[in-house]
């Protein structure tokens, strides 16, 4: 049984529910395949980007593209080190993450461009069977039609600059042979010259209406009975993320048990976030050097539960600021913003979320000190 | 900037062939062609180790005075120790490794542990302990040691990498690497192998090169093997050195041990010189002497030996050998005596209660304090300033290993946040110089500034510490996080890949996204939605969180076990070395205190550091 | 077909000649008398990005060679390539080391490739005067500044060693990060901002040859003016952006900061908006602030456009001490998300001290 977010996955540009304007362009460009350009997905996670290229794939190829596989692909860079890489194909185009290629991004994207485009001959078979073949009309149509493999690389903001750079030269060796489609989450991560060469595709998050829109879409399809309130609350909790938006509403399903859902039944949010609401809360009651101690177990603990120590410190942050003063929530922002750059630069994260717990602690009691005196 | 880096590492690697050439064994056998060479547990002939052991001193030396006496032997090897009663490591390490290395020829054994590390510092008999051992259980020594690599010849570096690689290929399945080694005659012999230097490595793409090919060994391998870590001025193992060459995900994996091996007791010292001293006929000096061996050579039983013999030499014939003779005659400082080291738990604990440091960094400022009562740091090392920079400096702690140390334990000792606010943001200050970008790594700056941020902090933030008290000083955390959050990073790998792979559907969103978003945006619902998929590889990540809401202060309650157990055993182990040493102790600390104190705490207290114990000023404060 | 139709407008309509740039008069005109005095120097280009550095060296060459020798004279390497020390040192090397014969006859140096004999045959007779045909290679270094400060040290050394057949031509955006020897050796040349009106006219060439259609041109061309900010080479590609994405048909004004990737000016002035209105408090301004986020703006546009709107701020609705502060905030902000800093947390840091400082105006 499929997850509901994938098993309801619009699978065609027409099943696509909101941002009608980028749907049409996107038409535009699936019914001139010749002269489609390098793209660049952009916009916040969970807005859809990866379920859009899925559908102009699916536009551009017709089924061949939905029928996918997985592979592992190991690549032996110039220092003789193997580098595993998961990606997946069709037969007409490959999607990876090169970020899995840590320091080797650049040499794994190169290679696979590369290798893509030399199994143009494969392709261009396909070609030589459209002219032949008048008996495949209808699927050689397309086929006769695109003569090139896409690339589709994910994040390709975490990607180093030298990859990126290289990305630019390789992008226009083999353009006659291979397109990309990139897609990352910050635009202005990626380098000038590569967005340069690429047609833009904004992707905003879905607005809150949209969200419910396709929450009572997937409820219909399921056969449950959602009411509206708890769409609505699911809409607000899921910060316009679609994919989580689904991944809640599954998750209501499977507690509610029956296919009923109540008003009144609980949103579940994630059991990190209760974590760190209550890491908030157990700092804002004391601040001592006993609770610091105290708070510092609660990060090992997100820590090693793989919690990201951005998405550690950020959301601790909103938490921390939802009752302050509005004089102070400046400085703990800026105390935030610090500190997370610190952590974006270094290793050491332990070091600076406990920084910024102690400094929180600091400023909070000085205002309370304040208040009192 | 990349010299200075490269220096360092020339300079630490230089000190290594010497550290290792004492008890290198069959040098008679090697094989220059495979570099396998296979060490007959037989005992070890006189003459092979001769032409080594004495090239070893010159180099060390590098004085013209030692010359080679070809009709008296040279005592390291004279008084090598020949099994293992005559070893001066601690017997429970001893028999660590033993049970260890036995357990891998036993079909029944479940232990994963393929690989051991012996870390510590050169010359207290870590390559000798496996030698010896191995020769007890009939094992075939199968060794790498750089010793015998010439470079020049190899065309460089790169091959010697390559050679490395050769050679662990040639060794993974023991059975087949001594049939290669002896033809087919012994196809049955046990083996272990023996790792006992690493191959040079100075570029940033040797060195992953190296982790790569080792990590491939590691898991492969079905021989057991031992690698040798000494580190000629540092001492005590800093993770961070080991990371150079061993990738962390594989280093704190289970199938790697690291075993610290401590320096050689003072007890022990002494019972080994006596021995010495018994055979070749000389008079037993006073005990002081004995004292003043082991602070000199800080637990270095083959220098301490060394010295002992050229010590002897020019004082052959009177027989006598005192406390005199080190104030008179030979330099003490500049020949025989090893660098001081502080131990880590000693420094650190300096570092941590304050008021030592900012005592001493008081009077660093010229502000006359009533500091005669430190006299005792002075008389230590007359010549040095004391101050925060240079007890790191001699602490056998790397800085990394230093911040994370004091950043863990600073807390407890604060009464104010603050205060901990400020040294928090002083430690952030300090990580994030020491994570400079790689080019600036190694140049001198970065790291000397978060040197003195480390070492000064505490004292100079903590303006009204927390009563004094007994506070047991661990290992910090932090590396247990890592090496938790590495675990669990591959465990929710896997449950992405594997929902990925579920009844042969492509789940689109979960196949090429990176784990960390996965773990916190994804797997939380499926966790509720589909907990069988995810139960069976995560139970361990989930389970415990919902302890810890119930317990807050139960946190992680395996790493508190562990660590429990490690100390446990580890103070166990020491206070049964060093029974003997006690009284000698106390002598110290009431009287004319010296540096052997900071030797036997480090060793007895091992994990702990119990400070109101130890340090006399500790009185005055309260 | 499709192939020309994918090739970036940047690259076809690249100026051919040396006239054909557009506006950087000087350069051109000292670089032509140095073409016709046979003195060329190596030369530094230097200027904000999209300021027809690039297209003046490429035009250069294409004077000085006839378009078969083109390849062999002319090296081109930019940052996409590898820029290690050895390599740079390899690849110029070996690429100067072909020109060891100086005669001005090309048909006496075609040996070199086999395959060229054949080729050369047709054209070598008349265009052959039209070329000066000088007697050197030229190696263009494009985004010089990049190239790390080793490796400048050894291209030096190499620029002296091979200064006899070959010239360099680098390139860069900031003249500070190349080495003072390294400058030292090149004629300097200042590429300027181009002014608007020479980027209308060429918009409007490219936009007819194209056949682009526009809802009112003027408005289009000026909004693509404004937000290309001088960057020719921003300029035309939004223009082909903006053409492809409307379907090949009307271009509306309104579309152009959608496809420059910048956040349209109504973003910003809600946020303004938001910081002058005295109901407004924190909370309004976090969830404007994570609205845009979520829209899928960079903040580091959202950061530059609101500094542009503070900074013109009359002094009586914010006092400059105050603007001062929130530039600084604002810079410091750009280098954490230059260094990768979590966006989120930047902007709104930024944009509650602007708020802040509003209030306590």
């Amino acid at each position: 049984m499929p997850l509901w977010v994938d098993k309801h996955r619009p699978k065609d540009l027409s099943q696509l529910t909101y941002h009608d304007d980028t749907t049409s362009r996107l038409k535009s460009l699936a019914e001139d395949p010749h002269s489609l350009p390098h793209l660049l997905f952009y916009g916040p996670s969970g807005a859809g980007k990866k379920t859009r290229i899925s559908c102009l794939l699916k536009a551009i190829y017709g089924n061949g593209a939905e029928r996918l596989r997985l592979d592992k692909r190991t690549f032996k860079t110039p220092t003789n080190r193997s580098v595993d890489v998961n990606m997946i194909c069709s037969n007409y185009h490959i999607e990876l993450n090169p970020g899995d290629a840590g320091i080797y991004d650049r040499f794994v994207v190169q290679e696979v461009i590369k290798e893509m485009a030399a199994n143009k001959s494969l392709n261009a078979g396909g070609g030589i069977m459209g002219i032949s073949a008048s008996t495949e009309e209808d699927d050689s149509k397309k086929k006769k039609a695109v003569e090139y493999k896409i690339v589709v690389l994910m994040e390709v903001d975490k990607l180093t600059k030298q990859a990126q750079a290289a990305l630019r030269r390789t992008m226009e060796k083999y353009s006659s042979t291979c397109r990309l489609i990139l897609c990352c989450n910050n635009q202005s991560k990626v380098i000038d010259p590569l967005r340069s060469r690429c047609l833009g595709m904004r992707i905003a998050a879905p607005s809150h209406d949209d969200v419910c829109v396709a929450l009572k879409n997937v409820a219909a399809k399921e056969k449950i009975t959602l009411p509206d309130k708890l769409t609505i609350g699911i809409a607000e909790e899921c910060s316009r993320n679609l994919r989580r938006a689904m991944l809640m509403l599954e998750t209501s399903r499977v507690n509610a048990g029956s296919t009923v859902l109540r008003d009144n039944q609980g949103i579940h949010k994630t059991d990190w976030e209760m974590f760190i609401l209550q890491l908030a809360r157990d700092i804002t009651m004391e601040q001592s050097p006993q609770k610091l101690i105290a708070a510092r177990e609660k990060l090992y603990e997100l820590l090693i539960n793989c919690i990201p120590a951005t998405l550690i410190l950020k959301t601790l942050t909103m938490e921390l600021i939802q009752n302050l003063d509005d004089e102070l929530k400046y400085e703990v922002i800026e105390a935030a913003a610090f500190y997370e750059h610190r952590i974006a630069m270094g290793s050491k994260d332990i070091f600076h979320l406990e920084a910024f717990v102690a400094k929180f602690m600091t400023i909070y009691k000085k205002y309370l000190n304040d208040m009192f005196a | 900037m990349e010299t200075s880096k490269l220096k360092r590492i020339v300079k630490r690697r230089r000190a290594q062939p010497s550290a290792l050439a004492w008890p290198v064994g069959g040098i008679g056998n090697v094989n220059s062609n495979n570099k396998l060479t296979s060490v007959k547990p037989s005992p070890i002939t006189n003459s092979s180790i001769n032409s080594t052991a004495s090239h070893s001193k010159v180099r060390r030396h590098r004085n013209p005075s030692i010359r080679q006496n070809k009709s008296s032997q040279q005592w390291i090897d004279k008084y090598q120790p020949r099994s293992i009663k005559e070893l001066c490591i601690a017997p429970a390490k001893i028999s660590l490794v033993q049970n260890w290395l036995e357990s891998k020829y036993d079909k029944e054994c479940i232990d994963p542990t393929k690989f051991i590390i012996l870390a510590g510092a050169t010359g207290i008999g870590k390559s000798t302990l496996i030698r010896v051992l191995a020769k007890e259980l009939g094992y075939r020594i199968l060794e790498w040691n750089e010793s015998f690599m010439e470079y020049s010849r190899q065309g460089g570096y790169q091959s010697s990498i390559q050679q490395f690689q050769e050679f662990l290929d040639s060794v993974s399945f023991p059975y087949e690497a001594v049939s290669i080694s002896d033809g087919a005659s012994a196809p049955a012999k046990k083996s272990l192998v023996l790792i006992d230097d690493l191959p040079h490595l100075h570029t940033q793409e040797q060195k992953v090169q190296f982790q790569h090919c080792f990590n491939a060994y590691i898991q492969k391998t079905q021989t057991p093997t031992v690698m040798i870590y000494s580190n000629g001025s540092e001492g005590k193992l800093k993770p961070d050195d080991l990371e150079e060459y061993l990738d962390p995900q594989i280093l704190y994996s289970p199938l790697v041990n690291i075993i610290q091996i401590n320096p050689v007791t003072k007890a022990k010292m002494k019972t080994c010189l006596m021995k010495i001293f018994q055979k070749e006929g000389i008079r037993i000096p006073s005990p002081d002497f004995f004292e003043e061996m082991h602070l000199k050579h800080a637990g270095d039983m083959r220098h301490a030996i060394m010295n002992l013999q050229f010590q002897y030499g020019s004082f052959e014939g009177k027989g006598f050998i005192g406390r005199n003779s080190t104030n008179s005659g030979v330099s003490t400082t500049s020949m025989d005596s090893r660098d001081k080291k502080l131990s880590t738990f000693h420094a650190l604990g300096k570092i941590l209660y304050a008021k030592r440091v900012d005592q001493v960094s008081q009077r660093s400022l010229n502000q006359e304090e009533d500091y005669h009562d430190y006299s005792w740091n002075l008389d230590k090392r007359p010549q040095l300033q004391f101050d925060a920079e240079t007890v790191l400096e001699e602490s056998d702690i790397g800085i990394h290993g230093a911040l994370n140390f004091v950043q863990f334990h600073s807390p407890d000792f604060f009464s104010e946040i603050s205060e901990i606010n400020q040294a928090f943001s002083n430690f952030s200050d300090a990580a994030y110089l020491l994570d400079s970008p790689y080019e600036l790594r190694g140049s001198l700056f970065p790291e000397a500034y978060a040197t003195s941020i480390c070492g000064r902090t505490v004292g100079d933030t903590n303006k009204h510490p927390a009563p004094s008290k007994f506070r047991q000083l661990t290992a910090p955390k932090t590396y247990e996080v890592k090496r938790k959050q590495n675990e669990n990073m591959i465990k929710i790998e896997n449950i992405c890949r594997r929902l990925t792979y579920r009844e042969h559907h492509l789940a689109l969103d979960v196949n090429v996204r990176s784990s960390h978003d996965f773990a916190s945006d994804a797997l939380p619902f499926i966790k509720r939605i589909i907990p069988e998929e995810v139960a069976t590889l995560s139970s361990d990540i989930f389970s415990q969180r919902n302890i810890n809401i119930a317990n807050a202060n139960n946190v992680d309650n395996d790493s508190i076990n562990d660590v429990k157990i490690q100390v446990s055993q580890q103070t166990e182990v020491l206070t049964r070395d060093d029974i003997v040493d006690s009284s000698d102790d106390e002598d110290i600390c009431n009287g004319n205190v010296n540096a052997s104190t900071c030797m036997n705490d480090s060793n007895k207290n091992g994990a702990k550091f119990d400070h109101t114990e130890n340090e006399p000023d500790i009185i005055v404060i309260e | 077909m499709s192939l020309s139709e994918a090739t970036p407008w940047v690259e076809k309509y690249r100026p051919k000649k040396l006239t054909e740039v557009s506006h950087q008069n000087e350069v051109v005109s000292t670089l032509q008398n140095a073409v016709s005095t046979n003195r060329l120097p190596h030369l530094l280009l230097y200027g904000p990005p999209g300021t027809g550095k690039t297209s003046v060296a490429l035009a250069l060459c294409k004077t000085l060679w006839h378009p078969s020798q083109y390849s062999k004279r002319v090296l081109e390497l930019n940052a996409s390539d590898e820029r290690g020390i050895s390599v740079v040192r390899e690849k110029i090397k070996h690429f100067a080391s072909l020109a060891v014969s100086n005669a001005p006859n090309p048909n006496a140096r075609k040996n070199f490739f086999g395959k060229q004999d054949v080729e050369m045959k047709e054209p070598d007779e008349e265009p052959e005067d039209e070329y000066p045909n000088p007697p050197f290679k030229v190696i263009i270094l494009d985004e010089a500044d990049t190239v790390t400060p080793d490796a400048q040290a050894a291209l030096r050394r190499i620029i002296e060693a091979h200064s006899k057949i070959t010239r360099f031509i680098l390139i860069c955006n900031y003249v500070t990060r190349i080495i003072e020897p390294l400058a030292s050796r090149c004629a300097k040349f200042r590429f300027q901002s181009l002014p608007p009106q020479s980027m209308l006219n060429r918009l409007k060439f490219i936009g007819e040859a194209e056949g682009v259609q526009y809802a009112n041109a003027d408005e289009v061309l000026g909004e693509i003016l404004d937000k290309a900010q001088g960057d020719m080479r921003r300029a035309v590609t939004t223009l082909q952006s903006a053409h492809m994405l409307s379907g090949k048909k009307i271009i509306q004004k309104d579309d152009i900061a959608e496809m420059a990737g910048l956040p349209p000016s109504n973003v910003c002035q809600e946020l303004m908006n938001i910081f002058q209105d005295p109901k407004s408090n924190f909370g309004t301004m976090e969830k404007a602030v994570q609205n845009c986020l979520m829209e899928g703006y960079a903040a580091q546009y959202i950061m530059k456009d609101l500094l542009n709107r503070v900074m013109v701020l009359d002094d009586k609705i914010l006092k400059e001490l105050h603007k001062a502060n929130i530039a600084i905030k604002i810079a410091e902000a750009d280098k954490c998300l230059v260094d990768s800093a979590d966006e989120g947390l930047q902007l709104l840091m930024v944009c509650s001290l602007i708020l802040k400082c509003f209030k306590n105006n």
